[in-house]
This record gives C-alpha cells, structure tokens and sequence, in this order.
C-alpha cells in the first residue's frame, strides 16, 4: 500500500499529475457545492445551511492548496535547494482527495444538521447530552479523522519524493510545515475574508 | 546473461583492482595493477542513469519523460548518484 502511494509520485509526470490534481481539486468544489460545506482548514470543514454561492468553496479550497504548498515547500527548501513549488502543489491538489469525501456526510444536511442539535443541547441542557445525539457526531468525527491521515500519509509520501529528505530532520520539517500551514489557516483566512467580500 | 564485473572483495570487502589483462585475437598477456575506473564502483543501473544522463544532454525532464517517472524521482537519483560520486572523485584528484 506504502509502495502504491509513492509510486502515484514518482511514475506520474508533473503536467499529468497537474492535470489529476486540477481535476481532484474540482471534484472536491463540485462535492462542497453541491453538500453545503465550506472547506475552513487543511482537515477541517463546516457544514452550512444551503445558498452557498458556486465560488465561495473553490476559493476556499484554492487559498488552503496554495497556503499549505508554500508552506511545505519552504520546509522542503531547507532539505533540498532545488525542491520545486509545481512538485509541491502537485502533491498537496492529488492529496486532498480522501479528505473530500467528508463532504458526503452533509447528504440532506446530515452533518449540519446534527451539528446543530448538539449545539442546541449544549446550550438548552448544559454539558450532559444524550447518547443517542452523540453517536453521529462520533461516528463523523472517527471517519474524518480516517481520512485526515490517510490524506497527511499521501501528504507526507510525496514531500518525500518532492524534497528527497530522510530520517528525523524529513518527518519533523513536515510536521512542522503541515502545522505552520494549519496554525497560519488560522489567521490568513479570517484575513482574507475581511478584505474580500464574497458572499 | 552478460556476468557482472566484480569491483569489491568477497572476502574483505575492499576495492579490487585489475592484476592481469589479456588479449581475445593473439592471447597476449599483461600483468601489473591497475586501479578500476570509478565508474566500475557504480551499479549496472546507475552507470546506464549516467550515460542516459549524458546522451539527453542533462535534461532531467527529458528523461523523466524516458523514464517514465516524474521529474523529482529523476532529480533524487541524480542528488542520490553524487552523493555517491563525490568521495570517489575527492580521492582520485
């Protein structure tokens, strides 16, 4: 399986990989579009209510690619002078993949939906919720969470054969770029969008 | 099946080097000892990468289109083969 992951890396040619990544990255704005979610973090998203306009996902899901690209090509800069930017966007657009799925959640507004009757109980009930309204939650959380590692698994094979970095110093400056990404998500999308009015 | 040439000792694991020549038309012989040429040191696969290297005029692209892999693979064989290299050109110059 190992094998597998980084041989989608290492046989692809960059302008097919480009082209793969394009189309995942479209795939996974059709799914958010489509579901009512909004993309708010490298693992993270929020189920809306619908009326969402069609660009707001995409320029969601574009501004984290491209945030989490830099980021991990600046840690891949400090493991091999000659990493490339196109390597790195390639791996985060084809990497992403799993992680759309989550979209699917929201079928009918099931994830917001139980999203929201948590947070009424939350409130209207204190801490104490029943189990009956938490198993969803749990169930979405245990699925998501599958998926965020095997998109940080196909994340990390291909800043592997992008920066052709080994040992301790590859898998920290990984972490380290993957939560400067996340940590900097943080801050540059609520930025963003108070500067750029798109909804 | 073409036999590989060995370049490193079975029994103490240090280079070896060339004690005798001979000729296949008039069988002549020479004796002495010649060191191997650093391209010897490297595998079949790496010396076919260097000559594949050499004929695409150092285009990685061109020959990860050859190839068929991806340009950083290409790149990380070439970074992995001077690593290689670079002690075997420092001893010989």
């Amino acid at each position: 399986m190992n094998r597998k992951i980084y041989t989608l890396f290492e046989n692809l040619s960059t302008r097919n990989q480009l082209f793969i990544g394009c189309l995942i990255t479209l795939f996974g704005w059709l799914m958010a579009y489509l579901l009512d979610i909004r993309y708010v973090g490298t693992f993270k998203v929020a189920p809306l209510q619908s009326g969402t306009p069609f660009y707001v996902p995409l320029v969601d899901n574009l501004l984290i690619v491209l945030w989490t690209s830099v980021s991990l090509f600046l840690m891949g800069l400090f493991i091999n002078k000659r990493t490339r930017l196109i390597d790195m966007l390639n791996v985060v657009l084809i990497s992403r993949a799993p992680f759309y799925l989550v979209c699917l959640f929201n079928i009918n507004g099931f994830m917001f939906k139980q999203s929201d009757l948590m947070l009424k109980q939350l409130t209207a009930e204190g801490p104490a919720l029943e189990t009956f309204s938490i198993w969803p939650i749990l169930l979405m959380s245990a699925v998501q969470l599958l998926l965020a590692v095997i998109t940080f698994w196909l994340l990390f094979a291909g800043f592997h054969t992008a920066s052709n970095g080994r040992g301790a110093k590859l898998i920290i400056l990984f972490v380290v770029g993957i939560v400067i990404g996340m940590i900097g998500l943080g801050f540059f999308l609520p930025w963003f969008y108070s500067h750029v009015t798109l909804l | 099946m073409k036999p590989k040439l060995p370049v490193i000792c079975p029994s103490c694991q240090h280079a070896l080097s060339v004690s005798q020549l001979s000729c296949e038309v008039c069988k002549t012989q020479v004796s002495g000892n010649f060191p191997l040429p650093e391209m010897l040191s490297l595998s079949a696969e790496e010396q076919h990468f260097v000559l594949q290297f050499l004929v695409n005029s150092g285009s990685l692209k061109e020959m990860a289109k050859q190839m068929g892999k991806s340009y950083p693979t290409v790149r990380n064989k070439l970074d992995d083969l001077i690593t290689k290299v670079k002690p075997l050109l420092d001893a010989y110059e």
